[in-house]
């Protein structure tokens, strides 16, 4: 990762490239120990370790900047990577002695839920639906390679995302908030919801044709009232009895039942 | 043009984030957030990262606790919109609230982080005595009380959040 030279001050103290990258891939397991009081916390903290190593030689004052970290805090997981990046170049300042340590403290907390809500929107909401109907579309052509086409899908925008989020937020500090503004997550959520439905719809009408042809119409209007069923019963019933009961027709049509 | 209305008053130490904007919003078919707060309200960067972060047609605006009061009173300039969604970080902002002569019908308590005086009630409420008490006290005056983090789950009422807060 290259450094602005204008970034970097006469004696300003600097994490090496070698320390960012382990951040970043520590960052990978922020919510490896989640837990209710602290949630991210731990996370955090551990993800910033090697950052803090480099910043504070000494014992006492590295214990003091990791107990800093274990505030609260909690983002979405892979929008966390550019408050990570982002605490990381503010630390190198307060280790510099240009900055108060409260200034990391309130830097994470004012972004972290909003940031999640970004998160949320995008990966959880949009993303994730959109790559895995995009793969059950291909189904028919590949089998069971559908999965690895989802995979493929969902972690290569996931992965980018989270290295170009950690790079903007170390990067820009403050200014991760502008630069995440340009970047259009929040207006390009619709449009990936969008693209979503039109895949659920193809799916749709391709399983009410494949139950159909060649001269079963009766398995067609089977499917298709399934299908209009569950869209209009699934926000009553919850996600989790939903798929438990297709599960449990699945293995019934499976084994022949009726 | 529906004339503006607050629909809600949460208690939520994360202020905007995904279960206010994702879950909350759509449920309260609220057009507005109002963010009662005196550390956003002094934080550039808090609120710019919340304005990124609101859908575009909601209105959205932070102000001081007092400010909030002196617009949310009667006789106050009023929320930004019609069925306006009023978050508060802490429990004590909703007594201020009160205080300054804001009606409080609904008062939702959805997240309230750990802090070493407070016990958990719920799985992202944490209370302190003073807390609980002032709820108790609003309670008194007509505020309905209820715990939920988000408004598909049911709702507790204050006596089952005091019989938990007892039985810690």
């Amino acid at each position: 990762m290259s450094i602005p030279a204008a970034a970097v001050a006469q004696g300003a103290r600097r994490v090496s490239n070698g320390g960012l990258a382990r951040v970043f891939l520590r960052s990978l397991f922020l919510q490896a120990a989640w837990n209710p009081r602290g949630m991210q916390n731990v996370g955090f903290a551990d993800a910033i370790g090697p950052a803090l190593a480099e910043l504070y030689p000494d014992p006492g004052d590295r214990a003091r900047a990791v107990a800093r970290h274990l505030e609260f805090f909690n983002c979405h997981p892979y929008m966390a990577a550019a408050i990570v990046g982002g605490a990381v170049r503010l630390e190198e300042r307060v280790a510099s002695g240009e900055l108060p340590a409260q200034s990391v403290s309130s830097f994470k907390t004012a972004l972290g839920p909003p940031f999640a809500a970004l998160g949320d929107g995008f990966f959880w909401l949009a993303l994730r639906p959109t790559a895995a109907l995009a793969a059950a579309v291909t189904e028919p052509f590949i089998g069971l390679g559908c999965v690895l086409v989802f995979l493929g899908l969902y972690n290569s925008v996931h992965l980018a995302a989270r290295v170009w989020l950690f790079a903007v937020g170390y990067l820009r500090g403050e200014g991760v908030v502008d630069a995440i503004a340009r970047a259009h997550f929040a207006s390009s959520t619709p449009l990936l919801k969008a693209c979503g439905a039109v895949l659920a719809g193809a799916l749709a009408a391709r399983s009410v044709l494949a139950a159909g042809l060649p001269d079963r119409p009766f398995h067609a209007l089977l499917v298709a009232s399934t299908i209009v069923g569950a869209a209009a019963l699934l926000p009553r019933v919850g996600v989790t009895r939903a798929v438990y009961a297709a599960l449990l027709v699945g293995l019934a049509l499976g084994a022949r039942f009726f | 043009m529906k004339s503006p209305s607050v629909a809600l008053v949460r208690v939520d130490n994360r202020l905007v984030h995904g279960q206010v904007l994702e879950a909350w919003l759509p449920a309260l078919d609220a057009q507005g957030i109002l963010v009662a707060d005196d550390e956003a309200a002094a934080n550039v960067l808090a609120r710019s990262a919340m304005a990124l972060a609101i859908p575009p047609g909601v209105k959205f605006e932070v102000l001081r606790v007092k400010a909030a009061a002196e617009a949310l009173k009667p006789g106050g300039k009023g929320p930004p919109a019609s069925r306006t969604l009023v978050l508060l970080r802490e429990v004590r902002d909703a007594e201020a609230l009160h205080d300054a002569g804001v009606a409080i019908p609904q008062l939702n308590l959805g997240n309230v982080h750990f802090g070493v005086s407070r016990r958990q009630v719920a799985p992202s409420v944490f209370l302190d005595k003073d807390e609980l008490a002032a709820l108790e006290r609003l309670a008194a005056q007509g505020t309905r009380v209820e715990l939920r983090a988000v408004p598909t789950e049911s709702p507790l009422a204050l006596p089952d959040i005091k019989a938990r807060f007892a039985d810690v």
